[in-house]
């Protein structure tokens, strides 16, 4: 039980950290944010006024002392560049962030866990080896260059969908759905490559080991010799698979990039552009807590799935 | 076999990736690439940024290969001359990762069970929970795109995304170093160099240090892998190698506007080369461990 | 004596090394009886394991039965389906294998284990399912059935785990077991217990007993019968009393030598057999023992020993000690 406490506490260690890496980062960078907002011809007293308004004239440490005290009290502030407030921004991004990569997290699951387990059961058939050719094409090649290709030859090409935005569900279903399609698949292939590859190896290993010989010496019919391997190679691929999680919300940013989803990955993209500071330390600071958890949450199934961790009564 | 000068080991090592025709194709397309990144000079039929305007935006055809893009240029210069940016990052930021990763799994394992090892060890945990691309172009898009002088040096992007990359990989090559080092560490040969006398650092140099080798070539290929793809990433969303210089990322940012009109040369070429390379660095990496890694082996055993 | 229950002849076994198939067991033959309980004596790599293995058919993938025939009950079991192979399995040939805590999937309950094979093979309820599996594990000796039955294998201790799963190969009322070195991964003291149990489990259940081994007590305690193998041959089989008074073949000879005796004087050297068995792959046209064996004459090295037998005796050599 402590070891997941220690390591929640490592994570909450780690999210500060970076926190106050990116806010150090953006502090000693030279020129103030100030010449990127205010005209060049803006006179060197207003420049001061904004810098103290924006606390730019205290020392680093105390600037992030007070940005910490807002983000944990919830006011998030509001992006210098835009002046709109920074959490309704986020709030409306993240559900979408949250909701396109969960689409495309739910096929890689359900194609790439499936297309491991058949390939180990059956190596070194037509079916393996097509398994294994998607699996390296899925993981070595960039997915933004799939989907760009696929918005190519499906949206313009074909026309039968259309080439990228987010339209919410408001404005119906099929819409919203049809817009999804691209984006979700280009992500969802690549990361069932990820796990088709690491079930097939976990599945392998299992089925190499000594019980499914006793399993097959006593008899046992072979789909349950199969459930007894399985039983033994999903906790790694769940641990893998929730930490692919976590990263894919990173690797999202291409991804909506290319389809201009205005997510949470999309913000910061373009607040790096703007060089909207308190937009980048929030958002790197949110990914980066989606991510922790993510790996909080494979730690924890690895718990509850492998009876050998939990402390003996 | 006259002595070559070689080790026998890295001669065996080489013939057993031609045996597994997973690893041969890999090797060649690896070297392939890196033969296009050395030679880039003497290979390209033009210089990579070299603009014609009357040209632009041809279809392959006899004279220039994969036709040119906006500004007239060649793409299959652009394209070989782009395989050095990718490979160099890829190469580069693994190098750099290594001291750190060895020193730190070298020490962790070694002294397993002291405080050394429980301090470095969290050290590697904390900055293994970060999420490597958000924190690199977070550090890459803040620092600006521009160089940074910084006294008499100056700071390329290219080399701010190698040391952020390489710093990220640090966590990953000290596990896998530290898993091994931990494993020999206990062994009984140590022990018994130990009670010769010989000294720590000497052990952990000459002795364990060679048995990491094998995992690191294994991981640090596979890094090398993820660094492509990340170098490519960064340009392509306009954070890495900037216009007009050629990185295959750089290419297809630029194809981007032209899908709708139907350029597809452009969007094609570079996505593949990134692909083929991506491609082959992993399937040589799959094949090292097979060949390197005694667990992965599935040859008849005999009781 | 009873009827005979088990009979393997020139029996083949074929792994690949390299490129080439290369045999581990190379024309083993031998029967057994309703009742007996036969040794299999021999180091690593004699092919003992395999032996066995190709009875349940159970060899790795990569390897082959590449000759001879195996009847179980009057039936030849090499070329039924596999479908009949499996009702075999468990139920009416059961087998033991080594080491206890591979043995058992490590994610499920000992319990749950025990269940299965007893579903798959008999069709009763759950309820007389459990109670034949309690019953089982009492039998084996386990203290405590009911917990032991919600126990992981982890949670259990080395012989706990061996008698479990002896348990488990028991469950059908096997007609036939097989146990592949059941005590190799224990203590000293532990084994003797599992080897008491076996002499228990002989009496009240007049189990028929193959028993691979490759320490001599541990078979002499056990076994009537025992077969000799080296490097995938039988080079001697006999009474267990008769090999250890007077054994014929050099290599049986040289085995019994080997074990340090308490009445030998204290000033007797360790005698060591020579060299190393020989790896799969290599072959040589004659005895497979003659290079290491002190006895070897010019013949043994050219042609492979044909099989002499004496009363209830046989062994393969063309000098042994008479």
């Amino acid at each position: 039980m402590w070891e997941y406490v220690r390591r929640a506490a490592f994570s909450v260690l780690a999210l500060f950290l970076i926190s106050f890496l990116v806010f150090c980062l953006t502090h000693v960078v030279p020129g103030s944010p100030a010449s990127v907002v205010l005209d060049p011809d803006t006179p060197e007293e207003e420049i001061l006024e904004w810098e103290r308004d924006h606390n730019l004239h205290l020392p680093v440490i105390t600037q992030y002392k007070i940005w910490l005290l807002n983000t944990l009290s919830g006011d998030l502030g509001e992006s210098v560049i835009t002046e709109r407030d920074l959490a309704g921004e986020l709030a409306d991004a993240i559900p979408i962030t949250v909701e396109w990569v969960g689409l495309s997290f739910l096929l890689a699951v359900a194609l790439g866990l499936p297309l491991g387990i058949i390939s180990a059961l059956k190596p070194g058939s037509w079916v393996d080896h097509i398994a294994r050719v998607i699996a390296i094409t899925g993981i070595s090649v960039p997915d933004y260059w799939v989907g760009l290709m696929l918005v190519a030859f499906v949206a313009v090409g074909l026309g039968w969908l259309p080439a990228g935005g987010f339209v919410p569900l408001s404005s119906g279903l099929g819409p919203h759905l049809a817009a999804l399609v691209l984006p979700v698949v280009t992500l969802g292939l690549h990361y069932m490559a990820v796990l088709s590859r690491y079930t097939r190896s976990s599945m392998l290993e299992a089925l190499s080991q000594d019980y499914v010989r006793t399993a097959r010496a006593m008899g046992l019919p072979p789909w349950q010799v199969w459930l007894y391997a399985l039983k033994n190679a999903l906790p790694p691929v769940v641990n893998v698979g929730a930490m692919s999680f976590g990263f894919s919300f990173a690797h999202a940013l291409f991804i909506e990039y290319v389809f201009g989803i205005a997510g949470l990955s999309l913000a910061l993209l373009n607040a790096i552009h703007e060089l909207d500071y308190p937009m980048i330390q929030v958002t790197v600071l949110v990914i980066t807590s989606i991510f922790i958890l993510a790996n909080l949450a494979a730690d924890l199934a690895n718990l509850a799935l492998n009876p050998k961790l939990r402390k003996s009564k | 076999m006259q002595n070559w000068g070689i080790p026998r080991r890295y001669l065996l090592l080489l013939h057993s990736i031609g045996a597994s025709r997973t690893g041969l194709f890999g090797f060649c397309l690896v070297s392939v690439l890196a033969l296009m990144a050395i030679f880039a000079p003497w290979i390209a039929p033009y210089e990579p940024t070299q603009v014609d305007m009357l040209n632009r935006l041809q279809p392959p055809s006899w004279s220039h290969w994969m036709g040119t893009d906006l500004t007239g240029r060649d793409v299959f210069s652009r394209l070989i001359w782009g395989a050095r940016p990718s490979l160099q990052v890829g190469i580069l930021a693994v190098l750099i990762g290594l001291p750190g990763g060895f020193a730190v799994g070298l020490l962790a394992g070694f002294y397993r069970g002291t405080m050394l090892e429980t301090i470095l060890m969290r050290i590697v945990e904390i900055i293994a929970a970060v999420p490597l691309l958000i924190v690199a172009i977070a550090v890459v898009g803040v620092l600006g795109v521009k160089p940074i002088a910084m006294g008499p040096f100056t700071i390329t992007n290219e080399i701010k995304i190698v040391v952020v990359l390489g710093f990220l990989y640090i966590p990953g090559l000290a596990r896998v170093v530290f898993a091994v080092a931990a494993a020999e560490a206990t062994s009984d040969y140590i022990r018994a160099r130990r009670i010769q006398g010989v000294r720590d650092f000497t052990l952990i140099v000459s002795d364990i240090l060679p048995n990491c080798l094998s995992v690191v070539i294994v991981w640090g290929t596979l890094l090398t892998a993820g660094g492509v793809l990340a170098e490519a990433g960064l340009s392509f969303v306009g954070l890495g190698v900037q216009p007009p210089d050629a990185s295959w990322g750089v290419m297809l940012s630029e194809a981007r506007k032209f899908i709708f009109s139907g350029e597809w040369w452009l969007l094609f070429f570079p996505g593949l080369a990134i692909s083929l390379t991506v491609i082959g660095l992993n399937l040589l990496g799959d094949a090292l461990r097979d060949i390197l890694d005694p667990r992965h082996y599935t040859g008849p055993r005999l009781d | 004596m009873g009827a005979r229950l088990l009979e393997v002849n020139n029996l083949k076994v074929a792994f690949p090394v390299g490129n080439v198939m290369a045999e581990a067991v190379r024309g083993v033959s031998f029967e057994i009886n309703t009742g007996d309980a036969v040794g299999v004596l021999g180091e690593s790599g004699s092919g003992k394991s395999v032996t066995a293995l190709a009875i349940l058919r159970l060899i790795p993938s990569t390897g082959r039965i590449t000759g001879g025939s195996v009847k179980f009950a009057g039936e030849d079991i090499l070329s039924i389906d596999e479908a009949n192979m499996r009702r075999l399995r468990g139920r009416d040939l059961s087998m033991v294998f080594q080491d206890p805590l591979t043995a058992f999937n490590p994610a499920l309950r000992i319990g749950r284990q025990l269940l299965n094979v007893i579903r798959t093979h008999t069709s009763t309820t759950v309820q007389q399912a459990r109670t034949r599996a309690l019953e089982v594990l009492d039998l084996v000796g386990l203290p405590n059935p009911a917990r032991v039955m919600r126990s992981y294998p982890h949670e259990l201790s080395g012989g706990m785990r061996q008698r479990a799963l002896i348990g488990i190969a028991l469950a059908c009322n096997p007609k036939l077991l097989i146990a592949d070195e059941p005590t190799t991964a224990l203590d000293v003291t532990i084994q003797a217990q599992i080897v008491d149990l076996f002499h228990k489990l002989r009496s009240e259940l007049d189990l028929t007993l193959l028993y691979i081994t490759h320490n001599l007590d541990l078979m002499a305690e056990l076994c009537d019968r025992a077969i000799v193998m080296y490097a995938g041959n039988v080079v001697e089989e006999g009474k267990v009393t008769d090999l250890f008074q007077a054994p014929r073949h050099p290599y049986t000879r040289m085995l019994i030598d080997c074990v340090p005796r308490l009445e030998d004087s204290r000033n007797r050297e360790l005698t060591v057999i020579k060299g190393m068995p020989p790896t799969i792959g290599t072959t040589n046209p004659g005895c497979r023992f003659s290079p290491r064996c002190p006895s070897a004459v010019e013949r043994c090295h050219v042609e492979y020993p044909e099989e002499s037998f004496e009363a209830q005796r046989r062994f393969s050599c063309w000098n042994p000690r008479l």
